[in-house]
Parts: structure tokens; sequence; C-alpha cells
């Protein structure tokens, strides 16, 4: 009896207990429903390179804006981890980093192509992390004056007198150069070295070498004011690719022709071939751009909430406004899973195109 | 362009743009005398509230940090042997010496009254080069640039003292090792050892730090003393060596002129440019056995150099939009920002926003001097302090700001690698700066010889009348030297760098 009362009077106060509890937990929740999983947090973006470089100028800029978009408002720190050519910030961001969406990374165009090539140290998964969102980019191509072009069909007449100046072997610009005079079947030699495509520039107008390209936003920056002086000859933008998969201009180079037109405007024909899929797996690179990546295993609420906060972002006429005057054009952003797809495809670029990247 | 340049300099001296100025000044200061901040984190700091600002404004607060970062930067560099910023390590040459002599107050007066001269000048040749800057920037190429590093290497002859051949081996060492790394003309990583670290090259700073630092401090601690041997009054010091700068004021104007001018060449790189001018100052100076020892001419050099640097390097920033250091790619960018078109246009419709820059750079380096000049007394006590009190401080420091560079603990095995190294060369008598400059120049060298020999396919850019002209010149700074020491004169004692052998 004794024993029983003392058994039914422990099973009461388990449930009082257990009903407190359940009833904190789900004020709890409700508090925690209220109040979003952003707010007073500080999301770390990690920059795989120096300060002062593209990549790095588009996370400071994009991060500025961001923040107030996201449910919460979070601060942003931005932070440089440079080495192994991104290799050690997404080795990071894979293996390491913290899966609460606080800790994400910015990548460059080249660091898919040094992925897709197996550099040392590339040993992430790009496809089991999350891509929140990208911002597409292009690339430019243009003469100097030494090389005397006066219209697109002139360049059939410079074969074997193309010096073309880039950064460094394997940079995604450097590779798309090289790939369009195979394309065109022009003769050429590329100098490697220059510290940026910004020295590159300075290079030609100096006359050391006679071609060279650079990032589609600096055109209206640097490029066309060059073009009105004569300075320079600007051959083609390599274009972005569309949902389709067709290749398009790029919205900060309206009026100037892609790969693909100058080639068929050039031929007569449509470019084809594997020459011609290698372009297009740059340019599909390209497209993806700047992107934002989440660690593997991050809650998809989170992922949800960065991406609708990035959509809004762009959105804002305020923030294309800015990017005008900062970036240099409109920027245009691909959200997660569309980009993710184009992704797919260059890894699965099949040999003898990847073969010709290296 | 008179009215243009009053109206900006109307604008500056409105109280709050002078405010913003101050601000900038200030912020500068404390940026350069912390080793391993710099310019470079104190614009990123900055960066996120100039936005809201009118351009002049933030270009104010921005020229007036960077300005004064290469005054206070000497610092730690006369007291530590511990550069502030990279731009620092040729003040340790004979600033640190000084210390040791007790001349610290000396030492800081000729820095800040040099760096004030040589940050006016470097205004001055800003707005003198307006007009000609495209020709200037477009008449040095690749060969050129590859010279020059060529003439950056002959100098290990005036830095190795009385140890030539020992100089040459560590000059080497120093460019063998600076190919660490990814080679961009090929992709191929260079003894990398599968270590992500090392794909960017060792980092400078930590290496700097490692040669310098910490071999004077291991030996401070093993003497057991303070760093000034011999007590001395700090305030009269200070005035001894304002007068110092004015003695060799035509030494000032030499190196403010080297400093503008390697500061306009895009690729050259800022690290070089205190290196050129001590290398300059010993090799024109006479007479010259004191140098390593503790010589006020070796810390008036460099110094009125790396001043006069910042406003060279805004030419091609402003010109070009190509800047050519990493703390103008970031000033470039928060140009960019505020709507600033860099090129021609700077030139024409926006010249008095060009003449606010120029006007910026003059006042900070004037108000940074006026802000130093009195903090130095207390600054050159710290000479007298016990090691023993003072040692932690500077090891953390130095492992705090290596730390810094890339958040890496590569950094902490650069710094101590380099350090036990340079303890050894120190102990046998070997001179380090030449293991410096060899860091510095490599990279230099390496690459604009390989985009010569490729860009002209072959060596017939060697036929360049630059490229002729600098190696006379080098020729010429090596004989020099040469028949001078046939003549008994005395080599400088470079290997004793503040120490006792």
């Amino acid at each position: 009896m004794m024993h029983f009362t003392v058994v039914r009077k422990r099973f009461a106060w388990a449930v009082a207990l257990g009903g407190l509890l359940a009833v904190l937990i789900l004020a709890a929740a409700a508090s925690a429903a209220d109040k979003p999983f952003y707010t007073g947090k500080t999301i770390r973006v990690i920059v795989p390179f120096s300060p002062g470089g593209g990549t790095d100028n588009y996370a400071r800029f994009a991060a500025r804006h961001w923040v107030k978009y996201i449910p919460g408002n979070p601060k942003i720190l931005v932070q440089n981890m440079p080495g192994g050519g991104g290799a050690l910030t997404f080795g990071y961001l894979y293996a390491k980093a913290s899966r609460d969406g606080l800790t994400l990374g910015v990548a460059s165009e080249g660091i898919p192509v040094r992925r897709l090539l197996r550099r040392p140290g590339h040993t992430y998964e790009f496809t089991k992390m999350s891509l929140i969102a990208s911002a597409p980019g292009s690339t430019t191509h243009y003469a100097g004056k030494s090389l005397g072009l006066k219209k697109l069909s002139d360049l059939k007449k410079v074969s074997g007198k193309i010096v073309a100046g880039d950064t460094q072997k394997g940079s995604t610009v450097a590779i798309i150069n090289g790939l369009i005079f195979k394309l065109l079947g022009l003769e050429y030699r590329q100098v490697y070295g220059y510290g940026s495509y910004g020295e590159a520039r300075l290079a030609l107008l100096k006359g050391e070498v006679n071609m060279t390209g650079g990032d589609a936003f600096n055109y209206a920056l640097v490029v066309e004011p060059l073009e009105k002086k004569g300075e320079v000859y600007m051959l083609f933008q390599s274009g972005l690719l569309d949902a389709k998969g067709n290749v398009v201009r790029h919205p900060v180079m309206p009026n100037m022709r892609t790969v693909q037109e100058g080639y068929a405007e050039l031929f007569g024909k449509e470019p084809s071939g594997t020459v011609w899929e290698a372009i297009k797996g740059i340019i599909a690179v390209n497209t993806l751009g700047k992107s934002i990546w989440a660690p593997p295993g991050v809650p998809e609420a989170r992922i949800r909430e960065l991406e609708a906060g990035f959509r809004q972002m762009v959105a804002d006429p305020a923030f294309q406004a800015d990017a005008v005057k900062v970036m240099g054009g409109k920027n245009e952003a691909v959200i997660g899973k569309d980009a993710q797809a184009a992704l797919k495809q260059f890894f699965g670029l099949p040999e003898e195109v990847v073969k010709l990247y290296r | 362009m008179l009215e243009s340049l009053l109206t900006a300099l109307g604008v500056i001296f409105s109280p709050y743009h002078l405010l913003l100025l101050l601000l900038g000044v200030f912020l500068g200061i404390l940026l350069g005398a912390v080793p391993g901040l710099g310019g470079i984190v104190g614009l990123t700091v900055v960066l996120p509230f100039v936005f809201e600002m009118s351009p002049s404004e933030a270009m104010v607060l921005l020229v007036g940090l960077v300005a004064v970062v290469t005054s206070s930067d000497s610092i730690p560099a006369v007291l530590f042997a511990v550069p502030g910023t990279a731009a620092a390590q040729a003040t340790i040459m004979d600033g640190h010496p000084m210390a040791k002599k007790g001349e610290a107050g000396r030492a800081f007066g000729a820095i800040y009254s040099a760096s004030m001269m040589g940050g006016v000048f470097g205004g001055i040749a800003l707005l003198l080069a307006i007009p000609i800057m495209r020709p200037l920037v477009l008449s040095v190429g690749s060969p050129e640039l590859f010279m020059l590093g060529l003439l950056g290497i002959s100098m290990v002859g005036v830095l190795s003292g009385r140890a030539p051949l020992e100089g040459l081996v560590a000059g080497m060492a120093g460019v063998l090792v600076s190919m660490v790394g990814m080679d961009p003309q090929t992709g191929i990583l260079r003894w990398t050892f599968g270590a992500l670290y090392l794909w960017e090259g060792l980092p400078l700073v930590p290496a700097v730090m490692g040669v310098f630092g910490i071999p004077e401090i291991v030996e401070m601690v093993i003497r057991r003393k303070s760093i000034a041997d011999v007590p001395r009054h700090a305030i009269r010091g200070v005035l001894t060596g304002i007068g110092d700068t004015f003695r060799h004021w035509f030494l000032v104007l030499r190196c403010s002129v080297l400093g503008t001018w390697i500061g306009l060449i895009p690729g050259l790189g800022s690290d070089v440019v205190d290196w050129f001018a001590y290398g300059h100052t010993v090799q024109s100076s006479r007479p010259r056995e004191n140098f390593g020892k503790g010589d006020v001419r070796g810390v008036i050099g460099p110094e009125s150099a790396a001043n006069a640097k910042l406003g060279g390097s805004l030419i091609p920033t402003i010109a070009f939009g190509i800047p050519g250091s990493l703390q103008m790619i970031i000033l470039l960018g928060a140009f960019m920002i505020l709507g600033l078109r860099p090129g021609p246009e700077m030139l024409t419709d926006q010249l008095d926003v060009t003449f606010t820059i120029v006007w910026s750079l003059v006042l900070a380096n004037v108000f940074g001097t006026l802000i130093l000049l009195p903090l130095t007394g207390q600054l050159a006590k710290l000479a007298l302090v016990r090691i023993q009190v003072l040692a932690p401080v500077i090891i953390s420091i130095l492992f705090l700001a290596s730390f810094l560079t890339t958040r890496d603990y590569g950094d902490l095995v650069v710094l101590i690698g380099f350090g036990l190294f340079a303890w050894v060369m120190k102990l046998a008598g070997w001179p380090r700066p030449p293991l410096v400059l060899g860091l510095v120049l490599g990279p230099i060298i390496g690459k604009y010889l390989f985009i010569s020999t490729h860009a002209y396919n072959g060596f017939g850019w060697l036929a360049r009348p630059g490229v002729i002209l600098l190696f006379l010149a080098m020729v010429a700074s090596v004989a020099f030297g040469l028949v001078r020491e046939k003549q008994g004169d005395a080599a400088p004692e470079i290997a004793a760098l503040g120490g006792t052998r």
C-alpha cells in the first residue's frame, strides 16, 4: 500500500514536472519563433584571397547590403583566408567550419576550375555544399593599338603576331583567352606573370603585349573609356549562359558581341567542337561568377532565409544603384539551385574537354 | 588649375574636414606603431564608415590615415628592431643601433622631420606630375623593372659591409627562398611540399621580424640590460635629430625623389623603397664606416623615401586606375565606391578632388609629425626600461604581429625559423640585411625576367635604352664602391647591426 502511494506520488510529480517542462519548451519554441535565428548573431564570410582583389571587393560590397535583408539583421564579418588558390578556405568550409549557417565562403570563378582539374589541396566537394547565391560575371577580350585592328575581320591578318598578357597559367581569363585564339584558328603567344589584369592592361598601353582581357565589371569603368579614345580595340565578351544553356550578352555590356557572335561573323557558321565546348565550360563558371557557399549540413531553413535575403537585396533599386556605382553595373543574381545545376554540368565535362584547361 | 587648388585647400580647412583629417592621422599613427597592423588593416576597418560620406570627406580621412602610417611604424623599428610595417625595414639598420647608443630621441627627431619633409615632397611631386602622369608611368616596361630589381641586388655589396662574400651568399639565399610558392608562368608549385600555406610564398612580415627582431631580443635578454646601454636625456636628442635632418636636406631631397619615382611605377611593390633609399644613402655618403652602428643618415634616407612614396603611388592609381600596392588597391576600391572614376577625368572634371588628395597628403604629414614629436621623449625612455620587463611584451608583439599576416600557424613557423637562422648568422658575424633584400627583390627579378623574355620573345629587350641606362647605373654604383674601397675608405659596419660580436 505504502509502496503504491509512493509510486503514485512519484508519478504525479513526474507528470507535473513533465507538464512544466513541456510548457517551458513550448514557450521557448514560441519565443524562438518570434525571434529569427540570426538576431544578434554574426555571420562570418570567408574570402579565399588577400584583401583588395575582385572577390574580396565583391564580398565586402554584397555583405554590406545583404545584412539588411536577412531576418534578424545579423552582423557580417568579412575575413580573408588566402592559401592554395582557394583550397585552404574551401577545405576549411567543407571539413571544419561550423554547420550552423554562421560561416560562409565566397568562391571566385577560378576555384571550380581548380577543383575540376584536381589541383593539389582541392579535395572538397562543391556538390555536397549549399550554394546560396551568386553574381554572374563574364570576361572581356581586347587588343592594343599596336595590333592595328579596325574591324573584326582584321583578326585573320594578325595571326602569329598576337602576344597576349595574362596573370597566371590556369586563371579563368588566361584559359579562355587561349581557347578563343584556338577556336578562331589564330597563332598566338601568351605571356604570364602580370600581377593583375590591371597590370596587363598597363602593359598593353605600353605596347609590351597587344592583347589582354579582364573582368566584365571592369569594362564600363576602365576599358570603355580607352576604347572611346581608340587606345584599345574591343573584340569580344565571353558572355553568359541563360537558363536554357544559350550564350547571351552580359547585362553590363549589352552592345558588345559575344565570342559566339564574333565567330559567326567571321566564319558564317556557329562554333562547334571540343574547343567550343571547353569555352562554354568556362562561360558556365563565369556565369556562376562570385558564388557564396555554406558548409555541408547547414539546416535547410537557414539556407532559405539567406537566399530570400539575397533575392530581396537584388530586387532593391537602392542596391542596384549602388552596384552601378561600385561594381560598374547592375548585379543580377542567380539563386542557389539554378546555379548548382550549371555547376553539375561543369563537373561532368568529358576528359577531352578538361584536357584543354591544363 | 590654381583656382581648384585653392578651392581644395578651402575645403580641407573647413572644420569638419580638418577633424576627419586629424582622426585619420590619429588612427594611422596608432596602426603604424603596432607591428602587424598598418595601412591595409586601417583602410579595411574605416571603409564601411566612408560609404555615407561625401567624396572629399572620405578622401581626407583615408589619405590622412595611410599617409602617417609610414611615420609611426618606425617606433618599434627603432626601439625593438621590429618593423611596424614593411616600409620600416631599413629604418632598423641604423635606428635600432641609435637606440642602443641611447640616441632613440635623436633618431625619432630625425625620422619624424624626414618623414614630414618626404611626405610634403611626395605631395608636391604628385602635383607637378599631374600634367605628365601618362608618359611617366608608361615609360617603364617589364625589362626596366627587371633591371631595377638587379640594381637593387647590386646593393648587396653596400649592405654586406666588411663581409662581401657572406653578404652575397645571404642575398642569394634570400632570392632562393623567395621562389617558394606557385610559379605564375607555369602554374608549377615550387617547394611547397604539399603545404597549402606555401602556395602564396613565404610571407615577408614574419620573415623580417624573425631576421631582425628575434636575434636582437634574444641577445638583449642574454645580456640582461635595457635596450640603451648608456642612459642619456632624450629630449635634447629630439632637437639634435631635427637639426640632423635639416643639415642633410640634400639627402632628404634625393631620397624623396627616389621614393616618389619608385612609388609611381606600378609593379615594383611597396617593400623595396626603403631598401633602395638606404642603399643610395650608404653609397652616396662619406664617411660611411658608421653605417649599421647608428648613423643618423641611415634613418633619414629611408624615412623620407617611405613617406614620399605615397604621393608617387597615387599617380598610377588616379591616372590609370592601376594600383601599385595592396594599400592602393583598397584605396582605389574606396574611390570607386565613392563614385570616382580613375582616369584622365581626375585631371579635368574632377581636378578639385585630386587636389583634395594632394592637400590631405601634405597636411597629414605635417600633423602626423606635430603629434608624434611631443611623444618622442616618453617613447625614447622605453629604451631605458629593464629588458626583463620589456622582453615578454616584445615577444608577444612579435608573435601576434606575425600571426596577423595570414592567421595561419605557418606564420609562426616562418617567424621562428627565420629568427633562429638569423640568430646563428648574427653569432657567426654574417650580415643579415642582404637576406631580407633577396627576399624582397627575388620575386620582382623572377617575374620581370620571365615577362621580358616572353613578351619580347628572346633577349632583344636588352637593347632598350632604359635597360642600358639602368645597367650602366648598376655598373657605376658597384665600380664606384670598389674604387673608394681601394682608396682606403672604410666599409660600413653592417654585420654588427646593433650587436656586439
